[in-house]
């Protein structure tokens, strides 16, 4: 009976839409074959079901909802929900904001440049838009997202869980955010003002004490790492064509550390930097060619013995973001004692034929160059020579291709090609070849 | 400059700036909708109809329902001043300026789809939901991206 009467409900939501009241529903289906010549990797493949419902409520409430399984060779059951919240906006308040939007529940928390935070959290945002200006501030916690979803991986506590099979959620964290947006301060140029925290909630007692004798090495507990970021960042175009992004953030927060020369677990000050600049030009003429070219440079720690709790003296340098990005196809180590130059060119090929297929063609060809900041370490630890001080990692070239023939299909296939510094005083041993990785996506929305 | 290019020119301006010139009852029909805080299905219709031109501006709404009865785009007849939602103006438009959809659109064409094209090309900004009742402010400025996105194409 209660499901009978659970379905009519449904259907009535389906059918019958009140005035100011509307939903809509969806999906996406996501294959992604993926072939490397990295024996981790292999042959993998990944295949995504997401649904999603969204609605209107009328007087400036909205919902949205999406959830996915995921299949995935390692995790052949994944479901998780990306987002789920309720948002409500209201414009002209009064002698206040233009625009105030108050958003509630699960969604994706990010600051401006998304390289220190762009990830799901639950919580909430409130945004005041202002004629010159918009102020938003972003409160969440990171503990309910499954943990195959979650990037943000920042103790030893964590990298722990993300080996236990017990564990199912992420890295219980509350993470905070205020942004201040200036947009079109000078003509056509958007400056941002951010500062974020994000803090460790673990109980104690899944936690080191500090002080406590550090002989035998505790491998089943780590310490906090708490950090607060404060940053800035500009963009614009100079020039008809031309369009830059330049930011900048400084980190501060502590982590556990073993000093050399004491045998007590001791916490540390964190003092990291973090700066990137995007230069790109776009030409329609070109074939709606774009040039880019971007560096990224964050600070490391030399005396760490890894980039989690490794910090064996002084205050650790290593900037650590809360959450990771993956930039590139093949190499993508986390922020943090790295440094990259890169060279992107994108082109529509055929778009000289007119429109229609053809100019739904994007080719992509990228290119980075990567070091380290100093001779500390960096987080892809795999084959690496422990008595280089190289500060050169490797290079990698990647060649994409998107296709996206009508609005609700598309597809990419993407070619990366990795050249470690695998030579006699290489940062990386012998061992570790040249690597390749071939990527098929199809994405299809209904 | 061709006939299409001249009209679509004059719709233009006249929805933009809203100037009284010209087409003296399109500018009347474009005065009433602009108020409608819900937009009428027999208003927009003839606006649709005209821009795409399915008819000429001097045809009655009356006239305009008509026309479209004697299409067969599988657009419902509905009453000239019955309300209209987001969906079913996003078909109109579709069906109206022959606008290509994705391969769902091609196996069930209708409003649900019909809204996510127009969102995928940019011209919906927000609020894609096709149940969603429009304003005669909606219909104008969206008619006026489908315009300027057809002299585009």
């Amino acid at each position: 009976m209660k499901k009978v009467f659970m379905l009519s409900l449904l259907l009535c939501m389906f059918v019958y839409t009140p005035a100011g009241f509307s939903i809509d529903f969806g999906g996406y289906l996501d294959n992604t074959t993926l072939f490397s010549t990295n024996k981790n990797t292999g042959f993998y493949q990944i295949d995504r079901l997401s649904l999603w419902l969204s609605g209107n409520l009328g007087k400036g409430w909205s919902f949205s909802a999406l959830g996915h399984y995921t299949f995935e060779m390692d995790y052949p059951v994944l479901f998780d929900i990306d987002k789920l919240f309720l948002a409500g906006k209201w414009p002209l308040i009064e002698n206040g904001p233009s625009l105030f939007s108050v958003t509630m529940g699960r969604f994706r928390f990010s600051e401006f440049s998304n390289f220190v935070l762009d990830h799901p959290a639950d919580g909430f945002r409130l945004d005041f838009s202002y004629p010159s200006s918009v102020l938003t501030f972003e409160l969440g916690y990171t503990g309910l997202i499954a943990k195959n979803s979650t990037t943000i991986t920042l103790s030893k506590a964590d990298t722990n869980d993300q080996d236990d099979p017990d564990v199912l959620f992420g890295t219980p964290r509350l993470i905070g955010l205020l942004q201040y947006h200036l947009p079109e301060v000078m003509k056509g140029q958007d400056l941002y003002f951010s500062a974020l925290f994000q803090k460790d909630l673990r109980s104690e007692d899944q936690i080191i004490e500090e002080e406590e004798i550090k002989e035998p090495l505790n491998e089943n507990k780590g310490g906090y790492y708490d950090s607060l970021y404060g940053g800035a960042g500009l963009s614009g175009s100079l020039i008809p064509s031309l369009f830059y992004n330049v930011f900048s953030y400084f980190q501060t927060g502590r982590t556990l550390s073993s000093f050399k020369d004491d045998n007590l677990y001791q916490y540390a000050p964190v003092i990291g930097y973090l700066g990137g600049m995007e230069l790109q030009y776009y030409s329609t003429e070109l074939l709606y060619s774009t040039f880019g070219l971007s560096f990224i440079y964050s600070t490391g720690d030399e005396d760490s013995s890894s980039c989690i709790e490794g910090n064996m003296e002084g205050p650790s340098f290593l900037f650590t973001p809360i959450s990771q990005t993956e930039e590139h196809v093949i190499f993508n180590p986390k922020l943090g004692n790295i440094f990259y130059i890169r060279g992107k060119y994108t082109i529509k090929p055929l778009s000289m034929l007119g429109k229609g297929i053809t100019d739904k063609i994007l080719v992509i060809l990228d290119g980075i160059v990567f070091f380290r900041s100093t001779t500390g370490p960096i987080t892809d630890q795999d084959k690496l020579n422990p008595d280089s001080e190289s500060l050169y990692l490797g290079s990698e070239i990647d060649f994409i291709i998107n296709i996206r023939p009508f609005s609700d299909l598309g597809m990419r296939l993407s070619t990366g090609y990795f050249i470690p510094d695998n030579g006699p005083d290489g940062f990386y041993l012998n061992s570790r070849a040249f690597e390749f990785l071939g990527k098929f996506e199809l994405s299809f929305s209904f | 400059m061709s006939k299409s290019k001249l009209r679509c020119m004059c719709f233009m301006i006249i929805f933009i700036l809203n100037v009284p010139v010209l087409f003296a009852q399109l500018n009347e029909q474009i005065d009433l909708l602009m108020e409608q805080e819900k937009a009428s299905f027999g208003r927009a219709v003839y606006l649709v109809l005209v821009a795409s031109e399915f008819c000429d501006e001097s045809v009655t709404l009356a006239g305009a329902l008509e026309i479209l009865k004697g299409k067969d785009w599988g657009i419902p007849p509905k009453e000239a001043e019955d309300t209209l939602t987001l969906g079913e103006y996003s078909y109109l438009l579709m069906r109206a300026f022959n606008i290509q959809g994705g391969i769902m659109y091609k196996i069930l064409p209708g409003p649900r789809y019909a809204v996510r094209e127009l969102a995928y090309l940019k011209l919906i900004l927000e609020n894609p939901e096709p149940g969603r009742i429009v304003s005669g402010e909606e219909v104008m400025s969206l008619l006026t991206r489908v315009l300027s996105w057809k002299e585009g194409e």
